[in-house]
């Protein structure tokens, strides 16, 4: 594995309870890029992730995250979950939660210091949310709190940045600051993101890992009408979106 | 009420009562909120009906073989743990039989319990105390163990705040951060079990768990951060135990019992000004 790859594939199966979800993968994300994986809902895209993440273990294959085993490079992956897999009216503040992101091993114990508190500050205002810092979480709206879960995932200035299906409640132009962002972000980080929405594809990235069960990797150029049917099983709406100046 | 405060002065035991009430809500306010933000309730009262086990067998053994020293309260740590462990290993390693192991070592403790104290000559007065409570029994030396196990859990919970945060908020987000998630959630319920010990001796087995839970319910309404529910829910309890205290001893009623009925109308009152007020409540 040379340096210039954050993420390889190598021949994985993975088989949830008897029914294969990812057969015969092989591909890798180069690092400093921005990449999406797109597929159809059930396709297996989040499965992609937790097996990067090392939630889940391969049946067969195997895969390097950051030139390591995925366990070992969890340190310097920042991570953003799609579903809240907590009580929404949980009593903290959008600081709270993003110290949460520079959570390590052997966390020290007693209070988070300064520095840690500048950190998380400056992760929220990458976002545009360091207004919200003492704000009770539980007031803000979807697409906020799914900003400052952004912030919580870059908290810890990872090397490889996982966000899944990070536009699902956001309107159209938040979409686009967010996609221009981590273009930008990716000139530092490898950022992978998780979306069922092709329609902006094409304007942020050059390649795409589309999954749907099988892994493909296409270069948004040659990403036509026949690729997607092929990948969606039916015609799909391409949405060529321009947007001038 | 006027006689609680002209006795207080005279007698000991009530003034080891209202230490216990003060020292035993500050615990009871930490680790309800936990419980209640973490919707885990049926653990606490998983523990708290096995402890009849240990203090059943503590008591048999103190009485029919001449053990001085094992205060009851010792049966009722050891039993509490073992339960903490039994429940919190299932959670980690088979989480879909969770229900049935709670529901079997509750019933289990609570038999165990059961067939020592009848065995135990002149202990069916125990049980009472055991099951709902018995505040004026607290001796000396009770109080000191209280003391123990009250510095334990307050420093713990004050060392570990931002794991058990980040555990309760985000279990998986917290697991690929690196911390050992399964090492804190077993301690955490280790502290649980302490806790109920410590409220056993206050509302009893059968009512620690509203005591754990509804001033959390309450301070949900009015606070937005995690610590500050604690500070509240620990102070409420504080209210509604001594308040128990007062008010049930002028006409000799059991205190653990009036203690709890305070605690419950102050919730209904709370949800229904909540509720009128349009306020969200949180919890």
């Amino acid at each position: 594995m040379t340096e210039e790859t954050a993420v390889s594939f190598h021949r994985v199966n993975f088989t949830y309870t008897g029914a294969p979800v990812i057969v015969n993968a092989s591909f890798s994300i180069p690092a400093h890029t921005f990449t999406m994986i797109v597929g159809p809902n059930g396709g297996g895209k989040t499965t992609i992730l937790k097996l990067i993440l090392g939630l889940l273990t391969p049946t067969r294959g195997s895969i390097e995250v950051l030139g390591t085993t995925p366990e070992n490079a969890r340190p310097l992956v920042g991570y953003m979950p799609q579903y809240l897999h907590f009580d929404p009216h949980f009593p903290a503040t959008v600081m709270d939660i993003v110290l949460m992101g520079l959570m390590k091993q052997n966390h020290p114990i007693g209070p988070f210091g300064k520095k840690s508190r500048v950190k998380a500050l400056e992760a929220l205002s990458r976002l545009g949310m360091e207004k919200f810092a003492h704000r009770p979480f539980a007031s803000l709206s979807g697409g906020q709190r799914q900003r400052v879960l952004i912030a919580r995932a870059l908290a810890c200035e990872p090397e490889l940045l996982l966000l899944d299906e990070p536009t699902t409640n956001v309107d159209a132009a938040t979409e686009i600051d967010l996609f221009e962002l981590l273009r930008e972000m990716s000139e530092r980080m490898t950022c992978v993101v998780v979306t069922h929405d092709l329609g902006f594809v094409s304007q942020y990235v050059k390649e795409v890992v589309c999954v749907n069960r099988e892994v493909m990797v296409h270069d948004t150029a040659q990403l036509t009408g026949e690729v997607v049917t092929k990948l969606y099983g039916c015609g799909v709406r391409m949405v060529k979106h321009q947007h001038g100046g | 009420m006027a006689q609680f405060f002209l006795d207080l002065k005279v007698h000991a035991f009530l003034q080891y009562a209202l230490w216990t009430a003060v020292l035993v809500s500050i615990p009871c306010g930490i680790v309800g909120s936990y419980i209640v933000t973490r919707r885990i309730s049926y653990i606490a009262g998983g523990i708290a009906h096995t402890v009849l086990g240990g203090l059943g067998i503590a008591r048999y053994l103190e009485r029919v073989y001449h053990i001085e020293w094992l205060n009851p309260i010792y049966g009722a740590i050891v039993a509490a743990i073992i339960a903490a462990l039994v429940i919190g290993l299932t959670s980690i390693k088979a989480k879909e039989r969770e229900d049935t192991v709670i529901s079997a070592i509750w019933a289990i403790g609570m038999a165990i319990g059961i067939l020592f104290i009848a065995r135990t000559p002149g202990s069916s007065e125990d049980l009472m105390s055991y099951l709902f409570g018995s505040i004026l029994m607290v001796s000396a030396n009770d109080l000191v163990l209280i003391v123990i196990l009250d510095v334990v859990i307050i420093l713990l919970s004050f060392l570990l705040y931002h794991q058990f945060f980040a555990l309760s908020f985000d279990e998986e987000f917290t697991r690929l951060r690196g911390v050992n998630v399964a090492f804190y959630h077993l301690l955490f319920i280790g502290l649980t079990a302490l806790t109920v010990v410590l409220l056993v001796t206050v509302v009893g087995i059968v009512m620690a768990i509203a005591l754990l839970t509804l001033p959390v319910a309450i301070s949900g309404i009015f606070t937005r951060r995690l610590w500050q529910l604690m500070v509240l829910s620990a102070f409420l309890t504080m209210i509604f135990t001594i308040g128990g205290l007062v008010l049930s001893y002028g006409p000799d009623l059991p205190a653990g019992a009036i203690t709890i009925v305070i605690t419950g109308l102050a919730y209904f009152l709370a949800l229904f000004w909540s509720t009128r007020r349009g306020r969200r409540t949180s919890l």
